[in-house]
């Protein structure tokens, strides 16, 4: 394991530890709500049965979600203090779920062919190259199978000040009346610089937590469709994260910056018959 | 539509002197190349050039084509279309590319150079580009970077010298028509999803895209780190 991945290994380990938002299982999952969060109008078909890899998706969100819908689930993270929460969920639940560490890059425990859906949450934003997992993925998803990828929208990666969750980000107008500043190359592969390379966010006890960024990687447009196509893959869906409608935006604040800039990207693709 | 059509015939004249036989400095350097790359080896191949302007890329792909056919909804255009010269094996036509009256599966390959940001709806016109593109066939679009578009979507931030040293992003989600009145330009915006969406619904799935970066193959000295343009080559797959 290189040492950049090493470090994000052991940043997402300690992350875990200060119950960072996005590795808190969901409470109160049911059926209905994961079909929701994981399977909206049914893109996926019905998951009964079918063999689902939750891939670099440690945390006890994922694995649960598609295990309650009647999937035979795998999740794999590099992250151990990860794996333990979807353990842990999983035995909350009493479902019935296999865990395994490995990089998202060597899927090569895994058989030609083997699962219906590959379901990776935001995450492939921490390697430098997608190349090696799409290859991984297209080998082990059976053909006609489902590939679904987060990740971060790379014409504003880089462009906010720090990772901030919610209110922590509101702290400092960036919009200065006209629009959020892109300020670094839009170029696969680039390693983020984040101006105070830290995330903030608040933990279940409300304690804000100040702790240093995983390193974060830009990946082209361009370089995610054109791999997919390489490696068999065809794009089904693209959809642009938009914000909460709902909620008043004032310029500057995390919810107008989403609504005019969408930070993260969701595309659905499938492995040619 | 109507505004649409009426802008364009206003602009006819100058369009057609600015796009020559060759296309702007922008199409020469930037887009004409990467579409010639996607066209791939025209020869027997019968070929629409769906929104065909002055026609200067249909009679530069009649060089190697079996047959083109350029169609465009203003009249001025076709006029000067058929002014500069009409080889043998082209067609221009004046018609509405959400309307056709080509029958289904009639052509290898479709050009949308330039054209998909003028169109006020997407889908009228990608489903008709569809249902005329044999199947395996491709369709070639090229459009204007819509994460990096003109004002209001996106604009240069300039230091005291007014060099250009990066952008800002604003109004992404605000689609449809932009106008600039001092420029007399106008375009609709659309975003990457929509784009995306819209052509897989039809069956024309990403065979390849490419995503130029302009100030570096302009070298216009712009510290300009994104991509001007969207080209993309998709195939027709049933």
């Amino acid at each position: 394991m290189d040492s950049t991945t090493k470090t994000n290994q052991q940043k997402w380990d300690e992350l875990v530890r200060l119950e960072v938002p996005c590795s808190r299982p969901y409470e109160d999952l049911t059926p209905e709500i994961a079909q929701t969060k994981f399977n909206r109008d049914n893109i996926l078909g019905d998951l009964k049965g079918k063999n689902v890899l939750c891939l670099a998706s440690g945390g006890g969100q994922q694995s649960i979600g598609f295990a309650m819908l009647g999937a035979q689930v795998t999740v794999v993270d590099f992250s151990e203090e990860q794996l333990k929460k979807d353990k842990l969920e999983a035995d909350k639940y009493c479902l019935d779920i296999t865990i395994v560490q490995a990089d998202m890059r060597d899927l090569s425990q895994f058989e030609d062919q083997t699962f219906d859906v590959v379901y990776q949450p935001y995450s492939i934003n921490y390697i430098p190259e997608v190349k090696s997992v799409f290859q991984h993925v297209s080998r082990i998803l059976k053909p006609g199978g489902i590939y679904h990828l987060m990740f971060h929208n790379p014409f504003v990666h880089g462009s906010w000040k720090d990772s901030c969750w919610g209110s922590q980000w509101d702290t400092v107008d960036l919009w200065h009346g006209i629009g959020y500043p892109l300020t670094q190359a839009y170029k696969d592969g680039l390693p983020i610089k984040v101006a105070d390379q830290t995330w903030n966010f608040e933990d279940t006890q409300g304690k804000v937590v100040r702790t240093s960024a995983p390193q974060e990687f830009k990946h082209t447009l361009s370089t995610i469709l054109n791999t997919l196509t390489e490696n068999k893959m065809s794009l089904l869906k693209f959809e642009e994260y938009t914000g909460d409608p709902n909620k008043t935006s004032i310029p500057g604040t995390w919810d107008h910056y989403a609504s005019v800039a969408a930070p993260w990207l969701f595309l659905w693709a499938r492995k040619i018959q | 539509m109507t505004q649409n059509k009426h802008y364009w015939s206003s602009i006819a004249e100058k369009y057609d002197s600015t796009v020559s036989e060759t296309g702007d400095q922008s199409q020469q350097l930037i887009i004409n190349p990467i579409v010639e790359e996607f066209l791939g080896d025209l020869k027997g191949k019968v070929i629409l050039d769906a929104g065909c302007g002055n026609g200067y890329w249909s009679r530069r792909m009649a060089k190697t084509a079996e047959r083109v056919v350029g169609v465009d909804f203003t009249s001025e255009l076709i006029e000067h279309a058929k002014r500069r010269g009409v080889p043998n094996n082209v067609q221009f036509l004046l018609g509405n590319l959400a309307r056709t009256t080509f029958l289904d599966n009639s052509f290898d390959t479709v050009l949308l150079n330039m054209v998909v940001l003028d169109l006020e709806d997407l889908s009228f016109v990608i489903h008709e580009i569809g249902r005329v593109t044999k199947d395996n066939g491709y369709v070639v679009v090229s459009t204007t970077h819509p994460c990096f578009e003109n004002p209001p979507h996106t604009q240069s931030v300039r230091d005291a010298q007014g060099n250009k040293v990066g952008r800002t992003i604003s109004h992404y989600f605000q689609t449809g028509l932009v106008e600039d009145q001092s420029n007399r330009y106008q375009h609709y915006h659309h975003t990457v999803s929509e784009y995306l969406n819209v052509f897989a619904e039809n069956h024309l799935f990403v065979e390849k895209i490419s995503e130029p970066n302009g100030a570096e193959i302009l070298q216009n000295g712009a510290v300009d780190h994104f991509p001007y343009f969207l080209i993309m080559k998709l195939k027709k797959q049933v």
